[in-house]
């Protein structure tokens, strides 16, 4: 009784979710049809993929905003292999593998200012968000690389009734992340480490290496979002993902991962996602003009971030 | 740390002095590399075009002191540039430069106020900043349409072309409004019962409130002055360019944080001032300068100022990790 309690409080997301996703549905009849509902779950894949990456930092008690960069990173990354010779635009699967592998050396040099220099990981995030965006525009000489390769772009096209093959790898991707963070040692440790770093520490942890493991997850999976970013473009555009770290991490926030670390989920993270893309979409459903758009996104991020950290904070005095 | 060698003080002076060291390498290789970098002109180059990022410096310098970040300084800076110009036109000089000091007064207090509701620390004041920054860039969009406003200097207004372009005895008016700014927050910060309270609450907060001062009040007193910088950096930049539009300010934030921190100062350490303000800036512009007179790309540049900041924090909690004080995390 007492976990079935604790589940209901954790995973509080999914009763407003399915509220809002009925109000939605009930009040706007375009909402439900299937070309609606296939360009929903497709917008949210890609930074829903990045998002889940975050979650494993922000569980572990770090935080990122490098996210957009690292999508622009990869994309054009991408552009240039395919770009470079017939026999990898033929067979996006190894330059994309090449591509996912720099991610994760850029994570593994990155986790090494943040776990053994010990630096503010928002700072080195913003140096290499800044400068991982420098790149991508430097490597694209500043306009987007095009990839015309059809095998490729199909990747994004490609529907199973109305689900996007590209959710179908989101939601597989959920699945694999909960796994590790729920149940093995990894997951286990990056709780105890965000809980508390000092304490993970002397029981045995060793908060070095799962804070490594932990950046090396995130930069892969916000390559994965890259690719299939490009995927969606057919090319490789080096100014794309600059409102990702804004729009992502309210998603984890509305999901219940708190910043200061040892809370979370992928399953959470998703429902996250899901809620905001659903808001989002159906400002635009109401007809709510764009820049209006911008600014009720930025209070809703706001009211987010506030309320999530007031909670949170509840106990406090200052 | 009195006693030991002189070797092993010469090795501590430099990890306390390192932006100071840092700033005269600079100086030299700039001498060294070009002919031009000490002529009067382009020192007065120097100082024109880092004034202001310098004035944002100062804000984000308090910021700082307080254990906190903006990153809204950019996008408030514009929103400055374009009401000075836009309200300018359509009512005049005085109003306009009011209404965009106000705005950047308002929206700093804004900051400081969410983020007392939250009671949060370090990284809740990115967020938070970071949000309202969004907003603060869609208010500027709707105001100017998305396009960018111009200003006809040739025109009335004499006054408002002035704060960026003419001289006080041979200076540049920004740079005197720079010094001016940095010369009143050290004041404050030095000789005021206000200025010892921003350290502690910077230094912990817990205590302080515990120990009666009004913790939330500095707050947001702090972020206001911080919004007010950004809004005076706006009306400097507008009156220089005599352009305005709602992306003119993006990337400053970052440049404020580079030079605060290339300026030796450190988050939540209770320690440095305006002094180290100075310092960075100077590190920056002279580093900009150097970019320019060889020619950098201006993405490079970007790039370069990314690996500095990141070489320094690196440096800075390298320099604490021998004496056995592990950086603690907030």
């Amino acid at each position: 009784m007492k976990k079935l309690a604790a589940a209901i409080v954790g995973y509080k997301i999914i009763p407003f979710f399915i509220l809002a996703f009925t109000a939605v549905a009930g009040l706007n009849p375009y909402f439900l049809t299937s070309y609606n509902v296939s360009s929903l779950l497709m917008q949210m894949s890609t930074y829903g993929i990045a998002a889940l990456g975050l979650s494993f930092l922000l569980i572990a008690g770090y935080l990122d905003i490098a996210m957009g960069s690292v999508i622009a990173f990869s994309g054009v990354l991408l552009g240039i292999l395919m770009r470079s010779s017939p026999f990898l635009h033929a067979n996006f699967i190894i330059p994309s593998g090449i591509v996912l592998l720099v991610c994760a050396l850029t994570g593994l040099a990155i986790s090494f200012f943040v776990t053994i220099l010990e630096v503010d990981s928002f700072v080195v995030s913003l140096c290499a968000m800044t400068f991982l965006r420098g790149a991508a525009l430097v490597m694209a000489n500043r306009k987007p690389v095009p990839i015309n390769s059809d095998a490729f772009a199909a990747l994004s096209q490609q529907l199973i009734g109305p689900v996007p093959i590209i959710f179908i790898l989101f939601f597989a991707l959920v699945l694999i992340s909960e796994y590790l963070l729920s149940w093995t040692a990894f997951g286990r440790n990056l709780f105890a480490i965000g809980g508390n770093r000092e304490i993970a520490g002397m029981a045995g942890i060793n908060t070095r290496i799962n804070g490594v493991l932990a950046y090396v997850a995130y930069y892969v999976l916000a390559g994965v979002a890259g690719l299939v970013l490009a995927s969606r473009m057919n090319s490789g555009t080096p100014i794309v993902g600059t409102d990702a770290p804004l729009s992502i991490i309210p998603m984890l926030i509305l999901g219940g991962t708190a910043l200061s670390g040892g809370k979370g989920g992928a399953i959470k993270t998703l429902f996250g996602c899901a809620f905001l893309s659903l808001a989002f979409n159906a400002m635009s459903l109401f007809g709510i003009p764009s820049n209006l758009q911008d600014m009720v996104k930025g209070a809703i991020i706001l009211v987010i971030i506030v309320s999530g950290k007031m909670y949170e904070n509840r106990e406090l005095k200052v | 740390m009195g006693e030991g060698s002189g070797r092993a003080r010469l090795v501590v002076f430099m990890g306390r002095n390192i932006s100071l060291l840092f700033l005269l390498a600079l100086i030299l290789i700039g001498c060294a590399g070009s002919p031009v970098f000490m002529t009067a002109k382009n020192i007065l180059n120097v100082l024109r075009q880092s004034s202001v990022t310098g004035i944002l410096a100062c804000g984000f310098g308090l910021v700082f002191l307080m254990g906190g970040f903006d990153l809204s300084m950019g996008a408030i800076l514009s929103l400055s540039s374009c009401l000075v110009i836009g309200v300018m036109k359509s009512s005049g000089f005085a109003e306009g430069l009011a209404i965009a000091l106000a705005a950047g007064l308002a929206i700093g207090a804004a900051n400081g106020v969410l983020i007392n509701i939250t009671k949060g620390d370090t990284s809740e004041t990115f967020l938070i900043t970071l949000g309202i920054s969004l907003v603060c860039f869609s208010i500027s969009t709707t105001y100017t349409n998305g396009y960018n406003l111009y200003y006809d200097s040739n025109g009335l207004e004499t006054v408002f072309a002035s704060i960026g372009q003419s001289y006080v005895w041979d200076i540049p008016v920004p740079v005197v409004l720079f010094v001016a700014l940095l010369a009143i927050f050290q004041v404050v910060l030095k000789t005021t019962l206000l200025g010892r309270r921003i350290y502690l609450v910077g230094g912990n907060k817990k205590a302080s409130f515990l120990s009666g001062i009004d913790v939330a009040g500095i707050k947001t007193l702090v972020f206001s002055l911080s919004g007010l910088c950004a809004g005076i950096a706006g009306v400097v930049m507008a009156s220089r360019t005599t352009a305005a539009g709602p992306r003119i300010g993006e990337g400053y934030e970052f440049d404020a944080c580079i030079a605060v921190i290339a300026g030796g100062m450190k988050i939540g350490a209770g320690k440095g001032g305006m002094v180290n303000v100075l310092v960075g800036t100077a590190i920056l512009g002279i580093l900009t300068n150097i970019m320019n007179l060889t020619g950098t790309d201006s993405v490079f540049q970007i790039m370069i100022k990314a690996l500095i900041l990141l070489l320094m924090v690196s440096l800075d909690s390298a320099k604490l990790a021998p004496s056995g004080v592990p950086a603690e995390k907030a």
